[in-house]
């Protein structure tokens, strides 16, 4: 036996309670998404907003969740048992473990371990590679449901979802890789590092900056996206036939999907947990990165609140004759940009 | 048996069993989705041999898209169609063959290592020095990246032009795959956009 | 390194552990009152006709199909991305060869009609 576990120990105990602070942060953030996308679409539209249950509403989250707790669970008899019971679990896994490689502020010293602590889960070379590789997970969620249901409406909900998912996921992968190849790292943290040391790369890469935000909404289903769950058409598409706690895991996926787009658009384009020119002890990078996120969260609701949904055909051909070829365009255009300026073209 | 082998071993055998899983099932959509744990336990194996680069894509591009695609060509046939088809008895005798050749075989080549001359044999020989370089987690001396990090896997692809020929064949073989793709599915006259003269009333367009 | 995919592994047991935690409590405390009525499958109030799992159109299958491809090229692309400034004009050159060949597939699929949804 080694003799001498207790780093290993340890580093265990850091990991258990770093993901439980995780969870727990995003299980509150997504409680309070859902009062602040109300509060806003509210005042958007000219009303008050949730405002009875405590102060300007803020327990409003609350009773939702005590609410959708205590609901009867209503299984249909033409389910298949097994993949409806797992595909909210996928979900919400998949949700969660994407926000996984999200830096939210310097590595810190702290007393109880050698070396600096990661704040944010992990940090590796493939971390962008790894995202991209779970967020493709998302699909397997809503597909299963809709399937896994046997209705017509949820099945169609769900198929449009994955068709859809997929599709703007390659134009997403396609516009990052301008902030790649500057930086030269697919280390989020090594992004932000960079991004203090020299711009915002939402100023070098604004193409990608724009195909990733239409991208970032479609992938998680959202105003004008939201296909999936089109009301009018499909009832609440590949959710139709979930209740209580199976919902709400849905609802929570989304949320978190959400928060997890807007922290990865700060991380990769806005500087991340940094602001230009300043030096913040960890708690103000905290700060600054939940500004960024909250900003994020407002463009969200502002384009909920503004934007009629597309039509499917619209949506798909969207996807793949502007946003695919854009994304194209914006590798080759800043390959040769990179390259120009390496030979010294701009002095 | 140190930690590292233990985790191997305890991978090892849920890919068996989700291997099992995904023969036996009887709905196709479960059977994919065993397939998509098969995968992504292959992801872990890849980075227990310190390979992240080759996990990631793994994930992405097996688990994450071609298993995608299996999903929607088994809600596309319907899953109810194919689980009536038994395997005819012939068609198990081969399949117990084949698996008993392929065992033998891996078996052989495990135990004896690959035969000299060959082109396989000749990267075993070269690889050495490359699996001691990733075994022990030495920098790269050059790009001061790990061993099967994206920068080497890069470095290795792209630096020299002895890998131009595969790489751009590699783009002729998707395209023709893409051809492939809309030729098949543009049965009859009228493109794909008419869906098809086998759509059956009560069918969805959606 | 293993240090982070282990802080990956222990993430993941705990976020599948958390709501199963929530639908086990739930289970617990929520009610239980099955119907026959209650558990038919959602409609708009007339019994569904046929069957939900049937043969669906093409296009979902070709777009998978072309994703799948497009995606194989996105995984080619990262690594020449992050080498990228370390690399030879020649690498950008043969990239360029490399996505010009498959934009031509894009092309050929969006002139054949395979990218249009009817």
């Amino acid at each position: 036996m080694n003799p001498d576990l207790t780093p290993t120990i340890w580093i265990l105990l850091e990991a258990v309670v770093k993901g439980a602070i995780v969870i727990g942060a995003l299980l509150t953030g997504f409680a309070y998404s859902t009062w602040f996308e109300r509060k806003v679409i509210a005042r958007m539209q000219v009303r008050l907003g949730p405002n009875k249950a405590g102060p300007a509403g803020l327990l409003l989250p609350a009773a939702d969740g005590l609410k959708l707790f205590f609901k009867e669970n209503i299984i249909p008899r033409a389910v298949d048992k097994g993949i409806f019971f797992l595909a909210p679990l996928i979900s919400m896994t998949v949700a969660v473990l994407a926000f996984a490689v999200i830096p939210v502020g310097d590595p810190t010293e702290v007393p109880w371990r050698e070396g600096l602590l990661q704040l944010g889960i992990a940090d590796f070379d493939v971390a962008l590679l790894y995202l991209l590789g779970v967020t493709s997970f998302a699909v397997y969620g809503i597909a299963l449901a809709g399937w896994a249901s046997n209705n017509k409406f949820a099945l169609i909900g769900g198929l449009r979802a994955g068709a859809q998912m997929i599709s703007y996921e390659l134009a997403m992968g396609l516009s990052i890789l301008g902030v790649v190849m500057i930086v030269g790292s697919l280390s989020l943290h090594e992004i932000v590092v960079w991004q203090k040391a020299h711009v915002w790369l939402v100023l070098l890469q604004p193409l990608g900056f724009v195909i990733y935000v239409i991208t970032a909404i479609a992938e998680t289903n959202r105003a004008p996206f939201d296909m999936p769950e089109a009301e009018q058409e499909l009832i609440a598409g590949y959710h139709t036939e979930y209740t209580g706690m199976r919902f709400a895991l849905f609802f929570q996926a989304e949320y978190i999907a959400m928060l997890t787009v807007c922290a990865l658009a700060a991380a990769l384009f806005l500087g991340g947990y940094s602001l230009p020119g300043v030096e913040l002890p960890w708690f103000g990078d905290l700060a600054v990165f939940l500004g960024k996120v909250i900003a994020g969260m407002f463009v969200f609701v502002w384009i909920r609140a503004t934007m009629p949904r597309l039509r499917y055909d619209q949506l798909m051909d969207f996807g793949w004759k502007v946003l695919l070829p854009l994304s194209i365009i914006n590798v080759v255009a800043t390959a040769v940009g990179l390259a120009l300026y390496q030979n010294g073209v701009f002095g | 048996m140190n930690p590292e082998m233990a985790f191997f071993y305890a991978v090892a055998l849920l890919m068996i069993a989700t291997a099992f899983g995904m023969v036996l099932a009887r709905d196709m959509v479960h059977g994919v989705l065993f397939m998509v744990g098969n995968f992504v336990l292959t992801a872990v194996l890849y980075l227990l041999l310190n390979a992240p680069f080759i996990a990631a894509v793994q994930l992405i591009v097996y688990a994450g898209a071609i298993m995608v695609l299996f999903l929607f060509v088994v809600m596309l046939l319907g899953a109810q169609d194919l689980s009536l088809s038994e395997p005819a008895g012939g068609r198990r005798i081969i399949g117990v063959a084949a698996v008993l050749i392929l065992g033998s075989l891996l078996t052989f080549v495990v135990k004896e290592g690959l035969p000299a001359g060959t082109a396989a044999g000749l990267a075993e020989e070269r690889l050495p020095t490359l699996a001691a370089f990733g075994r022990e987690g030495v920098e790269d001396p050059q790009s001061g990246a790990a061993f099967g990090s994206p920068q080497m896997v890069g470095e290795a692809l792209y630096r020299e032009p002895y890998h131009i020929v595969p790489f751009e064949l590699v783009s002729l073989l998707l395209l023709v795959a893409m051809m492939g793709a809309v030729v098949i599915a543009s049965f009859g006259k009228g493109g794909v956009a008419a869906a098809g003269p086998e759509q059956r009333p009560g069918e969805d367009s959606a | 390194m293993v240090d982070n995919w282990g802080f990956i592994a222990v993430l993941t047991l705990v976020a599948f552990t958390v709501p199963l935690i929530g639908l086990a409590l739930s289970w617990l405390l929520r009610p239980h009152r099955p119907g026959p009525i209650k558990q038919t499958t959602y409609e708009c109030g007339l019994e569904t006709i046929g069957d939900s799992w049937v043969q669906f159109k093409v296009q979902y299958y070709l777009y998978a199909l072309i994703f799948v491809l497009f995606d194989v090229e996105t995984v080619f692309l990262y690594p020449w991305a992050v080498a990228f400034l370390g690399l030879p004009l020649f690498a950008l050159v043969e990239m360029v060869i490399f996505l010009g060949i498959l934009a031509i597939g894009l092309i050929y699929a969006w002139r054949k009609g395979a990218l249009e949804w009817v």
